[in-house]
């Protein structure tokens, strides 16, 4: 009879890999939904285009790299999603197709694949339509006022209208209730709006431990904090408030900056990465040449996150380290 | 810190039914190969000739260069030949082959029973070498690690009957056999050791807790909860914690008492393979093979792990010789691991990791051949316990990484593909 060789332990959690972007995609689709009720149909192809030129782009490089497939792990299909999420809805068919591509052909798979990348390549997607195509990027419809959005043809006679961060931006009064952005009724990226919905994803993703509260809140809690100090408009709660229910901030806690391969795994690396971000997010609101900078904000935290990580766990260790390195 | 960031992992039980079943008595095997290794490693010559009958409980390997015992005949039989043999324990080793004489056991006259509250610590130190007895723990020599706990802070002794694992259950089956034995040795061991004071940690709770403590009258007994791996320690614990096995404290108390060494081990026989799951003793040097016959196999395994899931070692061969180190041989069919993928980055290692260590980092720069840097990420602190490649959702052997950096020291060191690429 012949035995096997293998490594201890001879037991193992049966969790896949796969779990992590199943539950990001879960948490997608409620959101897409709510969107469905302001903008018809429209939004629904716009973020499956991102998905299937992401899993495209990424079953090409692929079999340019000689490599076995891994678009079953659904990380290229959460990357296309959320490239398509953070669009407006009434983006052109191609920006999602460009965010995607990009994001998989530049910013993933140059890097070595799924778990190699250093940026997060959705962030990196959409900040490149955001820098080239700025003037697509910030045109929102009025979520009520044209349901459903045409499918085909020109977009021009849609009704459009300045987002609550564009309001804040050029110095503006904001006319929208807490209970229309709890509800997503502003004009805003497709699924960015309904923060009621994006709160409950995120629970759903703590309980699943896909994504990290310590992240999420004290990126919340940092974004908060700059706006309650330096607010814009006036009002304590209101300026808070408005800060973190516009634009994408919300949106950008919860999916962005939890992408597990470019955050940091310590429980303090992730509380200052996360308010870090925060900071950064708040930073380029006010002095950005956009209304909202959050995937910048993401992209420059995540330069930083293997740092930011390594560091926290060496403070804590700190008196560990030295006495080893006194005895070794 | 590990105590209170209650880091760990929740791990499945499979101790039934092996746990509820008595201790049972291995047949005397056919042969046994006793390794000539002390408890310390190192090694001994015969001290008796080829086709000499040798009495259990008498000597079998003399130190070198001297005439003190250190290995003693597990059972009754004609020494018939030595081999040299790789042990996955103890590397390589010449073992004395003892052709056992079923039914021959010599009766031994009952030793009358010492005094034990008059032994000093040196007498018991010199009694636990005297009897070889090896701490199941870790595989080292009681006598020795006790030794070296003398004259240090003060800590506190337990004897650990926790049985973390999920198959293992003979330390469970020890204290139900000799409960009083082990704490009367656990006794002995902390007053030769110098501990402030000493306590039985176990995982039962309620009745079978009572019961125990019973049995074991004056010995605190402490239930352990938590996660794996937890230190056996009682709640109100302010002083560290150090451990010695079960089995090596009931050894301690017969060496102690009655002058008898080691001869023997009590082994969960356990897995999806094995007919019979249950807790066997068997002398020092019998073989694997014997003793999954003995248990039965209902298929074909496809691994034997000397050890338990979370630590064994898996073994290609069944010609070995079980040690008193090993308390839990497994056969097993199937093995489930995730398939294997790059890291996910899901940092469930960094939180499963009781040493407060960075295991992915740690195999990143293995992986990256970053040998130099690695010293600062302590992974000499890593015990092994197999916490953080339990929980890997990507299937990456990290414990294993993680041990190799630990054994290299620090070290750089380069390894070019096989060997035979140049």
């Amino acid at each position: 009879m012949t035995f096997k060789l293998a490594h201890a332990p001879h037991l193992r959690r049966t969790e896949s890999a796969a779990f992590m972007s199943l539950d990001v995609l879960v948490a997608l689709l409620p959101l897409l939904l709510s969107s469905a009720v302001y903008y018809g149909a429209r939004p629904a192809i716009l973020v499956l285009l991102g998905m299937a030129s992401a899993v495209l782009c990424e079953t090409i490089c692929c079999l340019i790299m000689k490599r076995a497939p891994t678009v079953l792990d659904g990380t290229a299909a959460v990357t296309g999603g959320i490239v398509g999420m953070l669009l407006p809805p009434l983006a052109p068919y191609w920006m999602p197709v460009i965010g995607a591509a990009f994001a998989i052909l530049v910013v993933k798979m140059p890097m070595g694949g799924s778990g190699r990348n250093l940026f997060n390549p959705a962030a990196a997607g959409v900040a490149v339509l955001t820098l080239c195509f700025s003037g697509l990027m910030f045109r929102y419809p009025d979520p009520g006022q044209n349901v459903p959005l045409p499918l085909t043809g020109s977009v021009a006679q849609v009704i459009t209208e300045s987002s609550p961060a564009a309001q804040m931006m050029s110095g503006g009064q904001t006319l929208y209730s807490p209970m229309m952005l709890l509800l997503g009724d502003f004009p805003g990226p497709i699924g960015a709006t309904a923060i009621a919905v994006i709160a409950a994803c995120a629970l759903y993703l703590f309980s699943r431990r896909s994504a990290s509260p310590l992240i999420t809140l004290s990126y919340l809690a940092a974004c908060a904090g700059m706006a309650a100090l330096f607010p814009r408009v006036p009002g304590l709660t209101n300026s808070v408030l408005m800060e973190l229910c516009s634009g994408y901030l919300l949106f950008a806690g919860v999916f962005l900056l939890n992408d597990p391969v470019t955050a940091p795994r310590h429980w303090l690396g992730r509380l200052v990465y996360g308010a870090l971000a925060g900071v950064l997010v708040m930073l380029l609101r006010y002095y950005g040449r956009f209304e909202e900078g959050a995937c910048f904000a993401v992209l420059l935290v995540n330069a930083f996150a293997p740092v930011i990580d390594r560091m926290c766990w060496g403070l804590l260790n700190f008196y560990r380290i030295r006495k080893g390195a006194h005895s070794g | 810190m590990s105590k209170f960031t209650k880091r760990g992992v929740v791990l499945p039980l499979m101790k039934e039914p092996a746990c509820s079943r008595p201790i049972v008595d291995i047949p005397v095997p056919a042969q046994v190969v006793v390794p000539l290794v002390a408890g310390d490693g190192t090694a001994c010559r015969p001290a008796a000739g080829s086709y000499e009958t040798v009495l259990r409980g008498e000597p079998l390997g003399l130190l070198e260069g001297s005439e003190t015992p250190a290995v003693y005949a597990p059972v009754t039989g004609v020494l018939s030949d030595l081999r040299e043999m790789t042990h996955p324990l103890l590397g390589d080793i010449s073992c004395a082959v003892l052709d056992g004489m079923a039914g021959k056991e010599e009766k031994t006259e009952k030793a009358e029973k010492r005094d034990l509250s008059a032994l000093t610590a040196e007498e018991i130190l010199a009694a636990a070498r005297a009897a070889g007895i090896v701490d199941e723990l870790d595989g080292s020599l009681l006598a020795d690690k006790l030794e070296s706990w003398l004259d240090t802070d003060p800590y506190l002794l337990g004897a650990d009957g926790t049985e973390q694992e999920p198959y293992s259950s003979s330390a469970w089956a020890v204290l139900g056999e000799a409960a009083d034995e082990v704490s009367e040795g656990l006794g002995l061991a902390a007053r030769a050791a110098g501990a402030i004071d000493c306590h039985i940690a176990i995982r039962q709770k309620g009745k079978q807790r009572k019961e125990l403590a019973k049995r074991a009258p004056g010995r605190l007994i402490c239930t352990v909860h938590g996660k794996y791996p937890a230190v056996p320690e009682p709640r109100s614990a302010v002083l560290p914690v150090r451990t010695v096995g079960v089995q090596a404290c009931r050894a301690l108390y017969r060496a102690c008492a009655y002058g008898e060494p080691q001869c023997d081990c009590v082994v969960t026989v356990a897995g999806d393979a094995v007919a019979n799951p249950q807790n066997v003793r068997v002398p020092t040097g019998t073989l694997v093979e014997d003793l999954l016959r003995f248990c039965g196999l209902s298929s074909n395994p496809s691994y034997i792990i000397l050890g338990d899931a979370m630590t064994g070692v898996a073994i290609t061969q069944t010609d070995i010789a079980i040690i008193p180190g090993i308390a839990c041989v497994l056969a097993l069919t199937v093995r489930p691991q995730p398939k294997t993928r790059t890291c996910v980055g899901c940092g469930r290692c960094v939180r499963a990791c009781h040493a407060d260590l960075l295991p992915f980092e740690i195999m990143r720069r293995m992986d990256n051949m970053q040998y130099e840097r690695l010293s600062s990420l302590l992974p000499e602190e890593c015990d092994g316990c197999g916490a953080c490649s339990y929980v890997c959702p990507a299937g990456l052997d990290v414990t294993a990484k993680v041990l190799e950096a630990r054994d290299a020291h620090g070290t750089i060191f380069l390894k070019w593909g096989d060997g035979d690429d140049f």
